[in-house]
């Protein structure tokens, strides 16, 4: 090796040497999550729609009718192949769940936020659509130097079924910045990857998230939902 | 003999008794019964519920409010206290128990009857209903988090009746929302978790609000 491969290579290491040790004693100071729930439509490609319930009692909701003549005797009634469809008869039960919940202040006070707890969009399946700004995560701190990452718990989950987590991508850039060209997969935690980092740097700043939602066409109608988490680190 | 003249012209001017070929068919009737759907609720009904902060890693014990009593299957879904901007998660919240004898089952709706209104109040939102989510549990055990998958119940957009804290409410639907369960079977038992993700600008103090489930017949 010689002697200008020797500096550059110990230049390298004396650059590289804060950065490495300030994230490795970076500190985790803050966790929100925010929920990501899509009403799913079936895709109508081969859906066969059932026929609407008989909510009315107008004429369209009459399926047989009986005319009665009054002079007729009644030794010569003729009935025959008479059906009555009821429609739909309701019968239903209902009962109540008190919940309680006392708030107080978060000790973290604005730190790491978001601007909602959740968000939910209406999609039908076999489409992809883009929602900018979903939310907005904002860090308040006055640290020069934090980390911010991110990623979803799990896969999409509804009494429906499920699909992959990584059919959601986001774009996260600052909402005073211009977003990046493309969308980047989620990293599922549940499904084994490691949370990355959404952004590094220092301060107050606040994150536009794009979201983008692929939904296979087989997917049945129903809420689907996930969480997505953010991080801080510093 | 005057009398048996008459009575021999009143018999010659009667009409013949009336004869008729008889005649026999089938008649098939059908009816629908209204079906008959019984439903019960229980609350904080296993041993271990309460609420868990939403944590990644090793779980918590979880600790009910001071309102709840594991067990005791009338009283409140009580989280407690919790900090405006985190995550809980509540086990063993509460269990549907659906008995009907239509074999081909039930829809199950579930929805806010309003949102988070202060203790003592029926007016002023403290938080949305939809802040309030529920995650399928099980009879006696569950693996939930904070972070599990769940969905928000929805503020109901039907006329409620007698809303008030201290006893359930109504909501008259006209048009039902999109169920939360679905039951292909007579008799089916449910069991969800809730999830409480308080927003940021909550209100501080005790809020509560009612769920209302529904459960009809196919």
């Amino acid at each position: 090796m010689t002697r200008i491969r020797r500096a550059m290579l110990l230049f390298a290491i004396v650059a590289l040497l804060p950065v490495v040790t300030d994230a490795l004693i970076q500190q985790q100071r803050a966790q929100i999550q925010v929920s990501i729930t899509i009403n799913v439509t079936p895709n109508p490609l081969g859906y066969a729609a059932p026929p609407p319930a008989a909510t009315d009692t107008s004429v369209n909701g009459i399926v047989a009718r009986m005319t009665i003549n009054p002079k007729e005797s009644p030794s010569h009634y003729h009935a025959e192949s008479l059906v009555f469809d009821s429609g739909r008869w309701i019968a239903q039960s209902q009962g109540g769940i008190k919940v309680e919940a006392t708030v107080t202040p978060n000790p973290n006070g604005t730190l790491l936020v978001s601007n909602v707890p959740g968000v939910q969009f209406g999609q039908e399946a076999g489409t992809v659509m883009t929602y900018p700004c979903a939310y907005i995560v904002t860090v308040t701190t006055t640290q020069t130097a934090w980390t911010l990452e991110h990623g979803l718990f799990s896969d999409f989950s509804g009494f429906s079924g499920s699909f992959t987590g990584h059919d959601a991508a986001n774009k996260t850039h600052l909402t005073t910045g211009t977003p990046q060209p493309v969308y980047t997969p989620f990293i599922v935690y549940s499904g084994g990857q490691s949370w990355v980092i959404a952004a590094s740097s220092g301060l107050t700043k606040s994150y536009c998230v794009d979201l983008q939602i692929t939904l296979p066409i087989s997917l049945a109608g129903g809420a689907y939902s996930t969480v997505a988490v953010y991080t801080l680190f510093y | 003999m005057l009398a048996a003249a008459l009575v021999a012209l009143a018999l010659a001017f009667a009409a013949p008794p009336r004869v008729f070929a008889q005649q026999t068919g089938t008649v098939t009737t059908k009816w629908r019964d209204l079906p008959i759907v019984h439903i019960q609720l229980f609350t904080n009904y296993n041993a271990g519920c309460g609420t868990v902060p939403a944590v990644i890693g090793t779980q918590p014990t979880p600790h009910p409010g001071s309102d709840a009593i594991c067990g005791n299957t009338t009283t409140p879904v009580d989280f407690g206290t919790v900090q405006a901007g985190s995550a809980y998660l509540y086990k063993y919240a509460v269990h549907l128990n659906v008995q009907s004898n239509d074999p081909t089952g039930c829809d199950i709706y579930g929805e806010g009857a309003a949102d988070f209104y202060l203790s003592g109040t029926t007016s002023g939102s403290t938080m949305s209903a939809s802040s309030l989510y529920y995650l399928p549990s099980g009879a006696t055990s569950d693996t939930n988090t904070g972070f599990s998958p769940s969905t928000p119940f929805m503020l109901t957009s039907s006329p409620v009746g007698g809303y008030n804290e201290a006893t359930a409410p109504s909501i008259a639907y006209t048009v039902y929302p999109a169920p939360i369960a679905v039951s292909g079977v007579s008799n089916s038992d449910f069991y969800w978790d809730y999830q409480l993700k308080v927003p940021f600008g909550a209100t501080n103090g005790k809020s509560y609000v009612w769920v209302v489930y529904t459960v009809v017949g196919k």
